[in-house]
């Protein structure tokens, strides 16, 4: 499902990514492991083509994600990844469901409010669903962006650092909402240093990087 | 359908950082209010001007002498009536008094009487003169009763105006009984205007002949310069450039660049995001501008201007009530060269920060 082959990444003359060949197969459960700065986030990023890479490619069920034009790596964004962010990144001056919707403004998707309304049940927090944002603690932004990430469906589901913000509960809740996924035939796809994420058995492979290369 | 949502979502986002877009409602406010007051003002005074011109006869006629206006003699009056074409020719007496009594000869008007406008009136009233008002001309003392006021919405011509029996008028203005400050010829078929104009200035070639199209010329010229386009155009620019300066510098904060990214994150393009800040910023600048023309309008033409009408007319015509003139086409213009530069100014940096890396804009 995802194809990573040669791909380098430099910023500057810092080589962030150095010739990673990596292939992740639909529904897997991929746990990136490696101290801050090794380059995980680059390679989340370049997967969810949030930035291009220096060199080599990257497909996504057969299209090169990593050549697509702006306009179409917007939609891919849009239609295949879900991405959670360590420090959440929600539009904090809106509600709940104005950040759950986001993703559904830019969409073609029909059902709208059924597809928001489905999130914020999946995501637990329908409850708050007209709180503002900056008011919400921790585990509920969480909960909201998971729900952001899953309102349009998204088959690739990207986190980077998802429990580093949380307490031991929420990151507890977090590993549930991943199973539930996981469950759901979703490919995930997980950087972290957390130690709660080691021994899971249902993640499909551990996958450690170092210095922009994967190690085994 | 989407492209409502889209518009929904970029309301939604203003009124919620609407505190980031006050000031340059503001800003945008007062240079669209002070532009359109220093607009209304112009039109009014120069429609008032224009009117004027248009009542009075076809041609006029002054003597001039060492290059200064001086009275004209009314033996040149049978001349000028014998002129095919010409119906009828006028003296006039016209001058000041003082520097507040703007004198007009009426032959209609009793030689003890006066009617003056609203703006002299009240400079009257200021002196106690509520009844009559003493005229000296040198030994002589001429008391005047004041008959009447003209209508209280005197205009730039009339504020100031004493009009007198056409005898007492010449006495005080010192002007001899065979001569007149002006003449007009009345020329009933508009075709024999310029004919006559090139007789007039052939057979007096030291006096000045004026047409009404000269004068309406002469007042576009004035207003041109004085009140017009350029001046718009010059304050709109230099304003304009320190909002600009401003909003380049500051409208694209960290905040900003972040909740850019964030969209981006989510699916939105960088046409996405520009479609997002054209929106608020239009109806920011759109808002405030028709915001600020209307209260333009409230300010010159209800509330007359305060301080404003002082910097055009001077304190002695602080009684003047403007004719509401909106001139749609200027009006146009200041549009363009405030709501444009403004969107540009904005949409620029917007377009920059949408096409730099969505994660080091998240920074």
């Amino acid at each position: 499902m995802i194809k990573i082959t040669n791909l380098n990444k430099n910023f500057g003359n810092f080589k962030a990514l150095k010739d990673i060949n990596l292939h992740i197969k639909k529904g897997e459960l991929i746990i990136l492991k490696g101290v801050s700065g090794s380059g995980k986030s680059t390679l989340l990023s370049l997967i969810a083509s949030m930035s291009k890479p220096s060199s080599g490619d990257i497909e996504v069920n057969n299209i090169k994600v990593s050549k697509l034009p702006d306009i179409h790596s917007c939609e891919y964004r849009n239609k295949n990844i879900g991405f959670i962010f360590q420090s959440f990144n929600l539009l904090e001056q809106l509600s709940v469901s104005d950040n759950i919707f986001a993703p559904l403004v830019v969409s073609n998707t029909q059902n709208k409010q059924e597809l928001l309304n489905s999130a914020l049940k999946k995501a637990k927090i329908i409850h708050k669903k007209n709180e503002i944002v900056s008011n919400l603690s921790g585990g509920e932004k969480q909960r909201c962006a998971i729900a952001r990430a899953i309102v349009l469906n998204a088959n690739i589901i990207i986190a980077d650092e998802p429990t580093a913000s949380l307490d031991r509960q929420n990151s507890l809740d977090f590993i549930e909402v991943i199973k539930q996924f996981k469950d759901d035939g979703k490919t995930i796809i997980i950087s972290t240093h957390d130690s709660i994420f080691d021994n899971l058995d249902y993640v499909s492979r551990y996958i450690n990087i170092k210095d922009g290369i994967i190690v085994k | 359908m989407q492209n409502k949502e889209l518009f929904n979502f970029s309301i939604k986002l203003l009124l919620k950082d609407k505190s980031s877009y006050v000031f340059s409602f503001l800003i945008f406010t007062f240079i669209v209010f002070i532009l359109s007051s220093v607009l209304f003002i112009s039109s009014s005074l120069k429609f008032d001007l224009m009117q004027a011109a248009k009542a009075q006869n076809q041609i006029t006629i002054y003597n001039q002498k060492a290059g200064i206006i001086t009275q004209i003699d009314e033996s040149i009056l049978d001349d000028l009536l014998q002129i095919a074409g010409v119906s009828n020719v006028y003296g006039k007496i016209d001058g000041y008094y003082k520097k507040y009594f703007h004198i007009v000869g009426n032959d209609d008007i009793n030689e003890n009487e006066m009617i003056i406008g609203e703006g002299l009136r009240n400079i009257l009233n200021r002196y106690h003169y509520k009844d009559f008002f003493n005229f000296y001309v040198e030994d002589k003392k001429y008391k005047i009763n004041i008959k009447n006021t003209l209508n209280k919405n005197s205009n730039i011509i009339t504020s100031n105006i004493a009009m007198l029996n056409t005898q007492i008028a010449q006495d005080i203005l010192g002007i001899n009984e065979d001569e007149y400050s002006y003449l007009q010829i009345e020329i009933p078929n508009d075709s024999e205007i310029d004919y006559i104009e090139l007789i007039v200035k052939e057979k007096y070639p030291n006096l000045i002949v004026k047409t009404t199209n000269d004068r309406i010329i002469e007042i576009d010229n004035l207003f041109y310069y004085k009140g017009g386009i350029f001046m718009i155009i010059y304050i709109v620019a230099l304003i304009s450039f320190f909002v600009l300066l401003y909003k380049q510098i500051s409208a694209i904060n960290s905040v900003e660049k972040k909740q850019i990214a964030i969209l981006r994150s989510v699916g939105f393009s960088i046409n996405n995001i520009i479609s997002i800040k054209f929106i608020q910023n239009f109806i920011v600048s759109v808002g405030s501008y028709i915001f600020a023309v209307c209260l333009a309008y409230i300010y010159v033409f209800i509330l007359n201007a305060p301080i404003l009408k002082n910097i055009f007319l001077g304190l002695t015509m602080s009684d003047i009530v403007f004719t509401p003139i909106v001139p749609t086409n200027i009006l146009a213009i200041i549009f363009i060269f405030t709501v444009l530069p403004f969107l540009l100014a904005i949409i620029i940096p917007s377009w920059k920060t949408a096409t730099t890396d969505i994660n080091e804009a998240m920074k």
